[in-house]
């Protein structure tokens, strides 16, 4: 119930632009993956929209990018600076499919006795989320880690070799 | 009556100072993990990033005539194909732990990060890059954790990211 709570507390201040840049960055993560949010926040809008008796807009391509713009940057510092203390833990938890994957990793490890590498040689991306444009990992090693975001017009110019073109 | 003074007495003389000693010391020993906790858990040592901002496209040109521009020719020339690079901007920027780093690149798109935590492995960072991608990377120490594809101009913006700490 608590748990309830607070995530409607988060709807209604992501909705209110209080909340700070990567308070709204995870709460617009959770959006993706909870589908009873997104209508949630659907509803805020809806019932904002019919309050306001505004001149229905334009729809977005991009609804979530929509909202960030509008969001007011200085209360979005401020919730930020006040979510800091939390920020690191909850991150964390937040990594869970990986967590899952490296805990039963290292426990399958232990249990057979297997030696452990050494870890700098464990790639570096936890997650990443490119808003639907295709992306590649072209390295993930010791020496470099590098990610390329194909953007939609530069397209035309690839296709010439392996590597990736500009 | 004597025998009573007595042990009324010893214990006055022989334990109270110990006593408070050993308050003073159990009190201590109490504060001293919290303290030591909560400066583990905040830690205010701000880590080190450099950021250097790279434009490459397919116009001739080369590799710009500067070692920071052929040190980064190196990393990702074998990835990436392009017939001139260029660095627009550097900057090094001191960010706390769970504070967060911006740079304003070419366009006026920003490009935030906020250390989140540190290990042996690296440091761990939140990465945005507006309107473009976010992500979260175990980046070890002055491993160059690189970005590339934003259009700019007639190419592309790289971004590189090289913690120290």
């Amino acid at each position: 119930m608590r748990v309830r709570d607070r995530t409607s507390e988060r709807l209604q201040a992501y909705y209110d632009g209080e909340l700070g840049p990567l308070a709204r960055w995870r709460f617009e993560r959770g959006l993706r993956r909870d589908p009873a949010l997104r209508e949630e926040l659907f509803a805020l809008e809806e019932t904002g929209r019919l309050l306001r008796e505004a001149e229905p807009e334009t729809a977005s391509p991009d609804l979530w990018e929509a909202i960030r713009l509008r969001l007011p940057a200085e209360s979005a510092q401020r919730a930020e600076r006040d979510e800091a203390p939390l920020a690191p833990r909850s991150r964390l938890w937040t990594l869970s499919p990986w967590v899952g994957v490296a805990a039963a990793t290292a426990a399958l490890a232990l249990a057979f006795g297997l030696e452990w590498g050494d870890p700098s040689a464990s790639g570096s991306v936890r997650w990443i989320d490119s808003r639907g444009k295709p992306l590649m990992v072209l390295q993930d090693d010791r020496k470099a880690t590098i990610i390329w975001v194909i953007d939609e017009e530069s397209r035309d110019l690839s296709g010439r070799s392996a590597r990736v073109l500009i | 009556m004597c025998s009573s003074s007595v042990r009324r007495q010893k214990p006055a003389l022989v334990s109270r100072g110990a006593r408070g000693r050993h308050r003073w010391l159990a009190a201590l020993l109490l504060v001293f993990p919290l303290l030591a906790g909560t400066a583990a858990a905040e830690d205010p040592r701000p880590i080190s990033f450099d950021v250097t901002v790279v434009h490459v496209s397919n116009r001739e040109g080369g590799v710009q005539a500067d070692a920071r521009a052929r040190r980064v020719d190196r990393i990702i020339g074998a990835q990436i194909k392009y017939d001139s690079l260029r660095v627009l901007d550097f900057t090094r920027r001191r960010v706390p732990l769970n504070q967060i780093g911006s740079v304003t690149l070419p366009g006026g798109k920003h490009f935030r990060f906020r250390p989140m935590d540190l290990s042996d492995e690296g440091v761990l960072v939140a990465v945005d890059v507006e309107r473009s991608a976010q992500g979260d990377f175990r980046i070890p120490r002055r491993k160059p954790f690189i970005f590339g594809g934003q259009r700019y101009q007639d190419g592309q913006l790289v971004i590189l990211l090289e913690p120290d700490f």
